[in-house]
This record gives structure tokens, C-alpha cells and sequence, in this order.
């Protein structure tokens, strides 16, 4: 399914210059609807980048929500009923979620295509009703945990104190963690190991049969994903300050999985552009929510049908086409054709 | 006696999930797809009969025919103009255009009808008495009704010339078309006959039930869970899963609650994926 296309290479001046916009948009806007979305935006990126990571390997995962939870509650649960700090809770939050991965995983990941799916899918709600139905006196029940607290002060003896939990703060915080980690998993990506990932998403018995152990690298990249999911599920929780089962649930999942889709897996950029794109909508629409379904809906199935490489193949074709139609127009008033 | 009822209430459960569960598996042997959108056709159809029965005031039994052509309908034109196209896709391309449906007639139905539940007058009141065990006769009715599909689904896929094809299809699509068959007419009949069982299932158990437009989503649910264990693609499999199902949660809730039942068959179809993906029947179209 992920076929092996070149990588969508940008030069690095341009991606540094984006860097640099997202890094000065609060010198533009203060608002905090903005930022808000631009926070959510920078979470759902991460989730939608790590997501792919699992899809290299040819595992079609639907339980990216688990994971999220498992980050989220875990990292919740530590900051309230232990007192940990944020920096810690964090940390623990993707550690958890990435073992949890791994051990559920290794069951799992021997199966493929449709069967993991669906296996996934069992695993996501089951989650999402353990948390819901279990230990309610620390887990919250379906009332969830709130009263999260934010990151908290980091001061500068004798220059200057921020408090992380304000927005603009939390904002650079979001984009740091995120830029960090996109950054670590696009360098997995074109690595070797990277490599070995896509082998065995592209054909695993040819993959077998050169000596690449699967079931190792497949947990792995598993645990990796999930460990991403974790600490997406972390600043979540402690941005909001309040998670109930519902936030994680298969829908959700599937979410993310659209997001990947529609902005194209073929290529690392796809899911950030998909996600950023479709969050922006989804958060912007939010006040009309029947509508908005019904919009994503079509918008869904309008892409499948017409544009399966997703936003990025899109603007592939199109430039390709641009360029082509360029070609034709000098070619023209050369008076080589008519 | 108090298990009687709930293996009485258990049973007639099960039936509605066999229609539900026959309806998706049909599809995944021969369209090899998990059409995501059934739970919206079982909604649709739940809402057809209300109109109908309960809007219009039409005969329970002409509002149950009409709807299930309705939805045979439907379904007919789902996979001409939606799962057709993305056929050569495989099973991703497939998903994201269900879901994508189902985002579609999930807003479009709470839209039109309110995410209010709606409840219609039963159909067939009165209740009888089994040993005991009181038994309205509307569920007596849901039994016998899905039975009769259930019969009427096995002999039309042995007997009958398109049901032989349907099955010609599932077990090796290129043979198929060596022989003749159309794999488009056969896919669109498949999904127009799931979308029908859907709406039958949806009209039978309406009288009993409040619906809304989110009713869709945990019949899916459920529907996976009786197709998984039962082995997809396998019609006897979604009887034997379905009934089970039905059982299972009967006993799961009176014993333990409503969640913890589904919790157990979550873990318990996790389990049947790890050990034995094929189900209890495999994917043997029979």
C-alpha cells in the first residue's frame, strides 16, 4: 500500500524559512483562538507523522487513539495523584506508551493487512472502555481526569520567569516538541533502519527471505509510533487540562488515519501537511458540527476517488502539469507549434 | 427462570446480528471489502420504517417491503458510484470512502431527523407465554422474520442462478468471469442484498427500540465482532457468531453489566484474531 516513491525532497532553505514563520507567528497574532488551533494543529501532526512510521511497515494500525490515551492518562495520572512535574510526567507518559506497544504488538504484529486492522480496532475500544468502566478511583471513570496542571514556572535566576501553562509559552513548548520529534522521525525514516521499515511494508517475505528479522523491526517501529502517540497524549492532556475516554476512542483514530490519507502516505510531508490542513478545518468548523461531518465526508471520498495520492500527489500532478503546460506556452511563441 | 428470559431475549438478539452480520459478510467474500457504512444502511433503514410506518401511517408489514427495497436500492447504487470506482484500490482506498460515507449519512440523517431518539408504536402487541417466560409477539416476529431471510439468503446462494454466481465470485473471481459473470451486476446485487438484510433486520427491531441517527455505529461494532469470530465471508459463521453474540451478551450483562459484556467480547475477538484469525468457519464460502 505505501508504495516507494521518492520522498517529496524540499529544498532546506524553504523548510527553514517555514520553520522560522511558525516560530514568529506569535509576534503576529496574540489571539489565543489562533494559537489554540495552531497548538491542536502542531499535536494531531505528531500523532499523523507517527502514524506513518507504523504504516512504513505495512501495518495498517486503527489504534493510534489507545496509545494517545495510555500517553495521556498516564502522564495525568502521575502529574495528579503523584505530583510528578510535567517534564517527568511527559517522559513517562511515551515511555509507557511505548511499551505498552511493544507488548501488545508482539501478539499482534503477526498478523496482517485486514486482520491487524480489525485487531487494532477491538484493541482501541477496548481501551477506550477499560479506561472508562476501570479503577475509577484513580482513572476517573467516565468522568475522566481534570484539574490537569500545566507545565509550570521555568526561570532564569536574575533574568526572567516563564510560566509554561500561558499560551504563548505553551505554544513555543508544542512546536519545540513537535519540531524535535518530526525531526527524529524523519532521520529513522531515511536511515538505514528507515530503509529496512519500508522493505518490509513493500514486500515482508522478499524482506524474510534477505535476513531482516520482522517481527523485531515491525515491534519497534510500532513502539516508536506509539511512543510518539504518548507524548502527543501528554501535552494533550496537560494543554486541555481535562481527558474523558471519549476524546480516544476508534473514531479518533480513524481521524488521524484520514488526515494521513488526505494529505498522502506516499511521502514524509503527506500527514503534516493532511494534518495541519484538516485540523485547521476541523477546529475553524467546529460550530456547525453536523455540517462539518458532512463536509469531511465528501471531502473523503472526493480524494479517494480523485486524488488517492492525497494533497501532496496533488500538488505533484499539478506542478508537473504547470510545467508542462509552461513547456507547450514557449514552445508556442517559439513558433515550433500552433 | 429469570435465565430462561435472558437466553429467550438472548436468542432474538442474536437473530437481528445474524441479519446485520450475513449482510457484511456477504460483502467481504465477494467485494473483499469491510463495508464500514453498514451500520448507516441499518440506520437508514431504521428510519425508512419509521417514516413510513409511523409518519405515514402505513401498514407495518408494506412499510417493513418498502423499505427494504429502498435500501436495496441504495445499496445498488453505493457500489455502482462509490465502491466501484475504488475497486482496483484494494481495502484501504474501500474504507476511507465507507467512512467517508458514513461521516456523510450519519450528519446528513441527524440533519434531517435530530439526534433525538424516535420511537414507533409496536407493530404486533400482545404477549405469550413459553413455559412460563413472558414473550411479546413482536419478538416472536423478529425471530420468525429472520429466520425466514436467513433461509430465504441460503437457498438464493444455492439454488438460485445469480446466488451460485455470487459464490463463484468469492471463491475465485477470475474463474468467474471466465464463465461469464459480470463481477460488476454481482457486486452490486451483493451490496444491494447486505443494505436489504440491514433495513430487515432495522424494520423488524424498530417496534422495540428508540432510534437515532448514531444507532449506526455500535450495530457496526457489533457486527465485526459476530463476523470476526464466525470467520469472514462465511454465512453459517455469521449464524453461529451472531447467535453467540446474542447469548453471550445476555448472560455477559445479566452476570456482569452492560460494559463489562463488551469488553469480553472485545478481548474475546482480539484472542480469535491472534489465534485463529479465519474464525470459527474460516473464509469457506458456503
Amino acid at each position: 500500500m505505501i508504495s516507494i516513491k521518492k520522498s517529496l525532497t524540499r529544498p532546506l532553505s524553504l523548510l527553514l524559512v517555514l520553520v522560522i514563520i511558525v516560530l514568529l507567528i506569535p509576534l503576529v497574532t496574540q489571539d489565543k483562538y489562533y494559537l489554540h488551533i495552531l497548538i491542536i494543529m502542531a499535536i494531531f501532526i505528531l500523532l499523523t507523522a507517527s502514524l506513518r512510521l507504523i504504516f512504513l511497515t505495512g501495518q495498517p494500525s486503527l489504534g493510534h487513539s489507545a496509545f494517545m490515551a495510555i500517553g495521556a492518562y498516564t502522564s495525568a495520572v502521575l502529574a495528579i495523584n503523584l505530583g510528578l512535574s510535567f517534564w517527568l510526567a511527559l517522559i513517562a507518559a511515551g515511555v509507557t506508551a511505548g511499551i505498552a506497544a511493544a507488548l501488545i504488538g508482539i501478539p499482534i504484529l503477526r498478523l496482517k493487512g485486514i486482520y491487524f486492522f480489525l485487531v487494532t480496532f477491538a484493541f482501541v475500544e477496548l481501551v477506550r472502555m477499560a479506561f472508562n468502566t476501570f479503577w475509577r478511583d484513580v482513572l476517573g471513570g467516565p468522568w475522566g481526569k481534570y484539574n490537569i496542571p500545566g507545565p509550570g514556572r521555568i526561570s532564569i535566576p536574575g533574568l526572567f520567569t516563564v510560566n509554561l501553562g500561558d499560551r504563548i509559552p505553551f505554544y513555543y513548548l508544542t512546536v519545540v516538541l513537535v519540531l524535535i520529534s518530526l525531526i527524529i522521525l524523519y532521520r529513522i525514516e531515511r536511515s538505514r533502519m528507515g530503509l529496512v521499515f519500508k522493505a518490509i511494508g513493500g514486500t515482508d517475505d522478499l524482506a524474510e527471505h534477505v535476513g531482516i528479522h520482522l517481527m523485531g523491526y515491525k515491534v519497534f517501529a510500532f513502539a516508536i509510533g506509539c511512543f510518539f502517540a504518548g507524548i502527543a497524549g501528554s501535552v494533550y492532556a496537560h494543554y486541555h487540562g481535562v481527558i474523558t475516554p471519549p476524546d480516544f476512542g476508534w473514531v479518533e483514530s480513524n481521524y488521524i488515519i484520514f488526515y494521513m490519507i488526505v494529505g498522502g502516505v506516499g511521502s514524509f510531508a503527506g500527514p503534516v501537511l493532511g494534518a495541519s490542513v484538516l485540523t485547521f478545518a476541523r477546529t475553524f468548523f467546529s460550530a456547525f458540527p453536523y455540517y462539518t461531518g458532512l463536509t469531511f465526508g465528501i471531502l473523503l471520498i472526493a480524494v479517494m476517488m480523485f486524488m488517492p495520492e492525497g494533497l501532496v500527489g496533488g500538488w505533484a500532478r499539478l506542478s508537473s502539469l504547470a510545467a508542462k503546460l509552461l513547456a507547450l506556452s514557449r514552445r508556442q511563441s517559439k513558433g515550433e507549434i500552433t | 427462570m429469570a435465565l430462561a428470559l435472558v437466553a429467550l431475549n438472548g436468542i432474538t438478539q442474536g437473530m437481528i446480528y445474524v441479519l446485520i452480520a450475513m449482510g457484511l459478510t456477504l460483502v467481504f467474500s465477494i467485494m473483499h471489502i469491510i463495508n464500514f457504512a453498514h451500520g448507516e444502511l441499518y440506520m437508514l433503514g431504521a428510519f425508512a420504517l419509521w417514516l413510513l410506518y409511523s409518519e405515514f401511517h402505513i401498514n407495518y408489514l408494506l412499510a417493513l417491503i418498502v423499505s427494504i427495497v429502498l435500501l436495496f436500492i441504495l445499496g445498488l447504487i453505493m457500489e455502482r458510484f462509490f465502491f466501484r470506482p475504488v475497486r482496483a484500490g484494494g481495502l484501504f482506498p474501500s474504507f476511507i470512502v465507507a467512512v467517508g460515507l458514513v461521516l456523510c449519512l450519519q450528519n446528513l440523517a441527524l440533519i434531517a431527523f435530530s439526534g433525538r431518539d424516535k420511537g414507533v408504536p409496536t407493530a404486533i402487541p400482545g404477549i405469550m407465554n413459553i413455559y412460563g417466560v413472558p414473550y411479546p409477539y413482536e419478538k416472536l416476529t423478529i425471530v420468525l422474520g429472520s429466520a425466514a431471510l436467513i433461509a430465504g439468503l441460503f437457498f438464493f446462494v444455492q439454488r438460485v442462478r445469480m446466488g451460485k454466481a455470487m459464490r463463484a465470485v468469492a471463491q475465485d473471481p477470475d474463474a468467474a468471469v471466465l464463465q461469464g459473470i459480470s463481477i460488476n451486476q454481482t457486486s452490486a446485487l451483493c451490496l444491494g442484498i447486505g443494505a436489504a438484510l440491514a433495513a430487515a433486520a432495522a424494520g423488524l427491531v424498530t417496534p422495540i427500540l428508540f432510534i437515532n441517527p448514531y444507532m449506526g455505529g455500535g450495530m457496526l461494532m457489533k457486527a465485526f465482532i459476530i463476523i470476526i469470530l464466525g470467520g469472514m465471508g462465511s454465512i453459517p459463521g455469521a449464524v453461529i457468531g451472531g447467535l453467540f453474540l446474542g447469548l453471550m451478551e445476555g448472560y455477559g450483562t445479566y452476570f456482569f453489566g452492560a460494559v463489562e459484556a463488551l469488553i469480553i467480547s472485545f478481548g474475546i475477538i482480539m484472542l480469535v484474531l491472534i489465534v485463529r484469525p479465519t474464525g470459527l468457519m474460516g473464509q469457506v464460502f458456503r
